[in-house]
């Protein structure tokens, strides 16, 4: 499974587990990872923009 | 010394230095773009020059030594003063790339209207639970009304903005396209950590909590902001070349 496809759900999950669990360096962590499958979610098609690639 | 203190004066300090180093790569990146799409390169340096000037404002505020303090009112009022100079100029941007500011000028319209109305629902959302001065049914209907504008620019950019830029007759659809698929996400996930950072806050009154709202809009500001620019930017290095 790729790691594109199931960091939407992730995100969801993290985001529910932020606002739900009380606030300590545990929810920070949780908070990171939850930014984390964000980015990955919007960065994985930032390579449409590579020259190489346009080129083949 | 608390971790959490620690970690999230970083973070001031780190979106700082970022949001420096971004708004110096617009500035020196410029000669990469055709005199049309400078523009762009104006465009994204606005948006990351304001987050300079408010994190500049904020970083001092939160030093570990201030955040210690109980009690402490933060100043979001800075955030929010931030968000309403600095979105519309990022989601402006778009339109300035794909021609559609001088053609779609009433959904440049509804879209500005919409991010204003958020911004303002959001921080009487944030204000009214932070001072106590109003119930909690009034924070989560102000933040209700916020979320619906969101959605209301969600669904712009994710179904309205790819249908017209489909009906674009030239070469450069096909970038600005490209452009819209990836911009769109940004609108929904990007975009997302803002409620989630206001709903985190709900939560009680406690200074951790406050420490976490703060954490969760330092890292959205950071990759929102740079984030967005860079699409746009790359996008018309592209643009310049076609």
């Amino acid at each position: 499974m790729k790691l594109i496809n199931i960091a939407p759900i992730g995100f969801l999950l993290l985001a529910i587990a932020a606002i739900l669990l009380p606030k300590d360096i545990f929810t920070a962590i949780i908070i990171f990872l939850m930014i984390i499958s964000a980015l990955i979610m919007i960065f994985s098609s930032v390579d449409k923009f590579d020259d190489e690639r346009d080129e083949k | 010394m608390n971790v959490l203190i620690l970690a999230t004066s970083y973070t001031f300090e780190f979106t700082f230095i970022c949001m420096v180093a971004a708004s110096f790569y617009f500035i020196l990146e410029r000669y990469k773009l055709s005199d049309k799409y400078k523009i762009i390169s104006s465009l994204a340096f606005l948006t990351t020059a304001l987050a300079v000037i408010e994190y500049y404002k904020m970083h001092s505020f939160f030093s570990v030594e201030a955040l210690s303090v109980k009690n402490n009112r933060y100043p979001t009022e800075f955030r929010y003063i931030t968000w309403l100079s600095a979105t519309p100029i990022m989601l402006f941007i778009f339109f300035v790339l794909s021609g559609m500011n001088k053609s779609h000028k009433k959904t440049v319209i509804t879209v500005l209207t919409l991010n204003f109305m958020m911004i303002i629902f959001g921080y009487f959302s944030e204000s009214s639970f932070s001072r106590k001065n109003l119930n909690f049914d009034f924070t989560i209907l102000m933040f209700a009304c916020g979320f619906l504008c969101w959605l209301g620019i969600v669904w712009i950019y994710n179904f309205y903005l790819p249908k017209e830029v489909k009906k674009i007759k030239n070469s450069k659809r096909i970038y600005i396209s490209k452009c819209i698929n990836i911009l769109n996400k940004f609108v929904v996930y990007g975009w997302a950590i803002y409620p989630i950072g206001l709903l985190i806050s709900f939560y009680d009154h406690s200074l951790e909590t406050m420490l976490m709202r703060e954490l969760v809009y330092n890292f959205g500001d950071l990759f929102n902001k740079i984030g967005f620019s860079l699409v746009c930017f790359f996008c018309a290095v592209k643009l310049s070349k076609v």
